[in-house]
């Protein structure tokens, strides 16, 4: 039992990045990694689906901002009942608030209703450090072909007042819609709010 | 009823506070409002300020947080007839969590306003003045807080000073400001903003601040070389995928800041010199 815990909580980021960010229009970094459930998750399997990077902190009351009224879940929801891959990323590093096993992690999403696709401990920061994850939360849509569609804040109210979420522009909806349109991008890229990732 | 004689009541008042640690832990950060005046001439700005007070290790955040955080926000709730002016941001630091590079305070902070009264306010009523304070504050862990603070001023003849003019005035002086001895070069470079900075002679550029968030990198600081006397040169990093903009504006503060008073800069990126002798305004 304990020893399945620790793969899953084992994230290696795949070697063959160069910069150390996901920028809109180029390739998002290549990863690897075992979500908490024990399966394997490689970027370069989700090639031909729309991916979602959520970097996410349980401490941190930009999180609580979206998860305490259901915000959150009901983007993964949404999108995810849209065929797209919807990965939620811890990187705090063991010994640092927000650190969590994959357990305790399982528990509280079931808790929250998290309606991602799968939970990734990256505790070495190795896969945050390759997309530049700066704060949680933070969000990276991946499109089919493999590059970055969009990256930064979730909406365009940066606070941590839960009432801000009503009025409030989603940008990760609002990316992956465009792209599935056939669009462009309008808003590819925004300076993200939050807590520090706890690197 | 009896009466209880007003001495033996305060007795009684303290031998029945609540016990030491049945308090309640000391807030991260706790805020207050102040006045350089206890009284104001009518029509007469005059100075008040948000003091922000952080626990030791704790901090506020700058109007632009860095990577992280999020601006202290003021709403005021005025006397009719009373304005107040934008916060007045001091310099920030910077401070670095797990390699996540923000701006801010800690410690005590004063956000000095500017008040502005009617002109037709009546002597001896007074003006309460009331502002709801929201701030995030972190150490490693962040904590959102706010309260609702206020003072209770009255008009007269003249200003009188209060208690905490001086500290006050201490904080308006130290609000960056357009710097006449400053002259500021910037032009688009790939990935960039070199800048040139001349007019710093006694005191070496320290940090920049830029007042918009997600332009330039936080990390690193960037690093000056002195190129002559009193010329210093650096390139300001832009995030990954974002072009240079046109116009830039933030602080800069010097190293031995004690010494001189952070300059607020606002510049064209277009090569040509420009020099930072704007006399209006403080700002932000």
């Amino acid at each position: 039992m304990k020893s399945m815990m620790l793969a899953c909580t084992f994230a290696a980021a795949a070697a063959g990045f160069a910069r150390a960010e996901a920028v809109p229009g180029q390739d998002a970094p290549a990863f690897k990694s075992t979500c908490t459930k024990g399966t394997a998750v490689a970027l370069a399997d989700l090639k031909g689906k729309y991916v979602v990077l959520e970097w996410t902190n349980p401490g941190c009351p930009f999180v609580k901002k979206h998860y305490g009224p259901g915000n959150m879940q009901a983007v993964q929801k949404e999108l995810t009942g849209q065929g797209v891959v919807w990965l939620t990323v811890n990187s705090a590093a063991p010994g640092k608030g927000g650190h969590v096993t994959a357990e305790r992690w399982n528990a509280v999403a079931k808790e929250q209703g998290s309606a991602a696709t799968g939970l990734l401990i990256d505790e070495s920061g190795e896969i945050g450090r390759a997309y530049g994850a700066k704060t949680t939360p933070h969000l990276f849509v991946i499109g089919p072909d493999g590059k970055v569609l969009y990256a930064g804040a979730i909406d365009d109210k940066p606070s941590t007042d839960a009432a801000d979420v009503a009025g409030a522009v989603n940008y990760v909806k609002q990316a992956v819609a465009e792209a599935k349109a056939g669009k462009p991008v309008s808003v590819p890229k925004t300076a993200p709010y939050g807590c520090g990732v706890k690197y | 009823m009896f009466k209880v004689p007003p001495g033996l009541a305060l007795v009684l008042a303290a031998s029945a506070a609540i016990p030491r640690e049945a308090r309640p832990a000391e807030a991260p950060i706790r805020a207050s409002l102040v006045a350089a005046v206890t009284r104001f001439r009518p029509g007469e700005p005059f100075d008040g300020a948000i003091r922000l007070e952080a626990a030791r290790g704790w901090h506020t955040y700058w109007t632009n947080p860095g990577e992280a955080g999020l601006a202290t926000t003021v709403r005021w709730t005025l006397p009719e007839g009373f304005t107040a002016g934008p916060l007045r941001w001091p310099a920030p630091k910077r401070f670095v969590t797990g390699g996540i590079v923000s701006f801010g305070h800690d410690g005590a902070t004063l956000l000095p306003v500017e008040i502005r009264p009617p002109a037709d306010w009546p002597a001896g009523r007074a003006a309460t003045l009331r502002a709801r304070v929201d701030w995030l504050g972190c150490r490693e862990e962040c904590v959102p807080g706010g309260a609702d603070v206020e003072i209770v001023l009255s008009a007269a003849e003249a200003a009188v000073a209060s208690d905490e003019a001086d500290a006050v005035a201490r904080a308006v002086a130290s609000v960056p400001r357009p710097d006449p001895r400053v002259r500021f070069h910037a032009r688009a470079v790939e990935g960039g903003i070199a800048v040139r900075l001349e007019g710093a002679v006694a005191e070496a550029p320290a940090a920049f601040f830029p007042l918009a968030g997600g332009v330039l990198r936080a990390a690193p600081e960037p690093a000056w070389t002195r190129v002559g006397v009193g010329v210093h040169e650096t390139v300001l990093a832009l995030e990954a995928g974002v072009p240079a903009p046109s116009r830039m504006a933030g602080v800069l503060t010097f190293a031995g800041a004690e010494t001189r008073r952070p300059a607020f800069l606002d510049f064209a990126v277009d090569g040509r010199t420009v020099p930072q002798d704007n006399p209006k305004g403080v700002r932000p």
